[in-house]
């Protein structure tokens, strides 16, 4: 979720940098080279991918038109009377820029949108992996009490103190990772419990 | 005239840029006119500009969070119960490895070879 965090954050700075760029002080700032235009993602082509995504790419090509018509507004009145060249040709380029302000914001809502259809469309499968995943954790949990409890058992006939076997084996012992959890359980659609062999496995 | 300025090439903007060099330096007073009504025109486009991106951003709010709240936390009971699983599987891992220190090869085989109901 942090792609929607950071679309809430990232406000203000472009408007500011549009101000302070503005056509009464053309000519005293030293024009900024630039960087090269990086092909970008279309986001207008999300529009094919889902009900919700089409409801957005549509508001946003309106935004985005209404911005764009706003830049070429802005590049006549503030060219109109220019007569220096090199202040002309920056002033072509920060309309690019202005018109182009919101691509970016775009493509991040319709990378949110992606992941939020997505999880919608997936909540039957959520719920078959929570219940996989609590039926998984159930049977780890009762082994584990009832190893434990022989553990204790042994130790004690043995006259060892119980916390004994687990220092003695404490670094042979993996770490487990999700991918194993997520290997382990489609096995428990199987009303059998796994026996520990599977578990450890 | 054609004034998309964007469209202009370089013969265009030098020809354009030389024209109102003209008149600057005929009647400065005129051409100072002339450019102060424009620069106004263009800084009434500017807070356009900051508008129609306030606008957008308030569209973005009211269109994503609604969405973001349905659906946002369609996996986390999911992600939650796999992050369980994976801890018991871990207390798990240690517990066999502290009783596999107390068991002979035949008793490890025949506890493996156990399941486990929670009663």
């Amino acid at each position: 979720m942090m792609t929607l965090l950071g679309l809430l954050a990232g406000g203000g700075a472009l408007v500011v940098a549009l101000r302070r760029r503005s056509p009464r002080l053309p000519v005293a700032r030293a024009a900024q080279p630039m960087p090269p235009p990086a092909p970008r993602p279309d986001w207008r082509a999300a529009r094919a991918e889902g009900d919700t995504l089409a409801i957005a790419a549509d508001a946003m090509a309106d935004h985005t038109q209404m911005l764009r018509s706003i830049a070429d507004a802005w590049l006549l009145s503030a060219n109109l009377w220019e007569s220096d060249p090199a202040a002309f040709r920056r002033k072509v380029q920060h309309a690019k820029t202005m018109a182009m302000a919101l691509e970016d914001e775009c493509l991040e809502v319709v990378d949110a949108l992606r992941v939020l259809e997505r999880l919608r469309d997936g909540a039957a499968a959520f719920a078959q992996q929570r219940d996989q995943a609590t039926a998984l954790a159930e049977q780890a949990e009762a082994a584990t009490t009832q190893l434990r409890a022989q553990v204790q058992r042994l130790a004690e006939a043995r006259g060892m103190e119980a916390r004994a076997p687990y220092q003695a084996s404490a670094s042979s012992v993996p770490s487990i990772e999700l991918a194993r959890v997520a290997r382990l359980m489609p096995l428990t659609a199987d009303a059998r419990p796994l026996p520990l062999q599977e578990l450890l496995g | 005239m054609n004034q998309d300025f964007a469209r202009y090439t370089e013969k265009d903007i030098l020809a354009h840029c030389r024209s109102n060099a003209r008149l600057l330096a005929s009647n400065p007073i005129l051409h100072q006119t002339y450019q102060r009504e424009a620069y106004a025109r263009a800084e009434r486009k500017l807070r356009e500009a900051d508008e129609e991106i306030r606008v957008f951003r308030a569209w973005r709010t009211s269109f994503v969070g609604p969405r973001r709240d349905a659906w946002g936390h369609f996996d986390e009971a999911s992600r939650q119960a796999q992050e369980r699983a994976r801890r018991a599987l871990m207390h798990l891992h240690f517990a066999w490895a502290a009783l596999a220190t107390l068991l002979t090869d035949e008793e490890q085989a025949t506890w493996l070879e156990r399941d486990f109901h929670r009663e």
